[in-house]
């Protein structure tokens, strides 16, 4: 019972340590409190246990597809604000960052890690939930409480592995990383709607299998990193790039169309010089 | 100008997403599952290929339990003493693993696909 406890706490917290891990390196960069954290760690918290008591009425919602129309929407958020995030950090000048847009990047966070608490929360209440009141359940709690902290662990060392680096490093492996974040998630809301058939499954592009399965640690690492999936549908994998490119495009857009106020204030500046 | 290209971004994504998206279930045969003391009913069964497939899955158990395959890519949490509907395939001829995530020691089983 102790390991699957372990390996299940430990899959459902790695996502959204890693999450973490990037946005709080990104924070760091923008000069930013931090204090959007526990606000995410705590409100994320409740929905996800008010959730799990009540999936047994969410999941009936829609002809049984409630569960999955829900997980998908948090899913579609995070992608998006993920891409709105970087679109702002893009646009903070580190050396002289602009109130609003720190705030802004902020709120970006609150929703980002309250959608991932929620969506892996209400799984890990459920799981434990079914232990509550069997002799097993001091087992599965200190499993869990194992798994909580080995991917807690790996979410503080990603976060010092990025500041580690210098600014130019550091921001291009947080914007890979982001990007396959958000990626991922978007791939794995079309998996959930393949789900309850309101988008046609078709065969997988390929089958990569027997090369890193799935159920390895290596795979699972993998999944929790970069949304590995051993057999992807075309659709996966196109809203794998569509979530990509959304995240990519919104931090380069800023290079190419740059903010018009800031170039109208600029020249009044070196007049006044 | 950023303004435009915004909507044009979510312009094609919405369209994208509604070229995508079939929202009239198209009739698929029914496999009725059950889950009674951690363990599946039947564990085994065999479904034609290339066939979409519904499956209804009945927890009997007081407990929940996590329907999951990563042969199906399928996972779904299942609320003690309630059902679930989940759809599969088409599915290429093979062997399809499955097990109950929350209670993996005993929850497991197999699809065939012939």
């Amino acid at each position: 019972m102790l390991p699957n406890a372990v390996i299940l706490i430990l899959q459902e917290t790695l996502e959204a340590a890693l999450l973490i891990g990037v946005l709080l390196a990104v924070s760091t960069r923008v000069h930013d409190s931090k204090r959007w954290l526990p606000i995410a760690l705590i409100s994320g918290g409740c929905v996800a246990a008010i959730l799990a008591n009540q999936m047994g009425i969410i999941s009936e919602w829609f002809d049984y597809a409630g569960q999955e129309l829900l997980n998908a929407l948090f899913q579609t958020i995070i992608c998006l604000t993920i891409a709105l995030a970087v679109w702002l950090t893009a646009t903070i000048d580190p050396l002289d960052p602009q109130p609003g847009k720190v705030a802004a990047f902020s709120h970006c966070a609150i929703i980002i890690i309250f959608c991932a608490v929620v969506r892996e929360g209400q799984e890990i209440i459920l799981y434990l939930s079914g232990f509550m009141y069997t002799e097993n359940f001091q087992k599965v709690l200190t499993g869990g409480a194992l798994g909580f902290s080995i991917g807690a662990s790996i979410g503080i060392l990603l976060f010092y592995s990025l500041v580690d680096h210098a600014g130019r490093e550091r921001r291009a492996a947080c914007l890979v990383l982001l990007a396959l974040f958000a990626g991922n998630m978007l791939s794995q809301s079309t998996l959930l709607l393949m789900q309850i058939d309101w988008l046609t499954q078709s065969p997988p592009i390929w089958n990569t299998s027997t090369l890193v399965a799935e159920t390895s640690i290596f795979g699972q690492l993998l999944y929790a990193l970069v949304g590995y999936e051993a057999t992807p549908s075309p659709i996966q994998a196109a809203a794998y790039i569509l979530g990509v490119t959304l995240v990519t495009g919104a931090n380069f857009m800023p290079r190419y169309y740059p903010d018009k106020k800031k170039q109208q204030v600029q020249p009044v500046r070196g007049n006044d010089a | 100008m950023n303004r435009l290209i915004i909507k044009r971004i979510l312009f094609y994504f919405g369209l994208l997403l509604a070229i995508a998206v079939s929202p009239i279930s198209q009739a698929a045969p029914i496999i009725k599952i059950e889950i009674k003391d951690h363990l599946f009913y039947p564990s085994e069964f065999s479904v034609p290929a290339n066939t979409k497939i519904k499956l209804l899955i009945i927890n009997n158990d007081p407990t929940p339990e996590e329907f999951e395959s990563y042969e199906l890519n399928r996972e779904k949490v299942i609320i003690g003493n309630s059902k679930a509907v989940i759809f599969i395939g088409p599915l290429s001829p093979g062997t399809y693993p499955f097990f109950g995530e929350f209670y993996p020691k005993t929850a497991q089983g197999k699809i065939l696909v012939n």
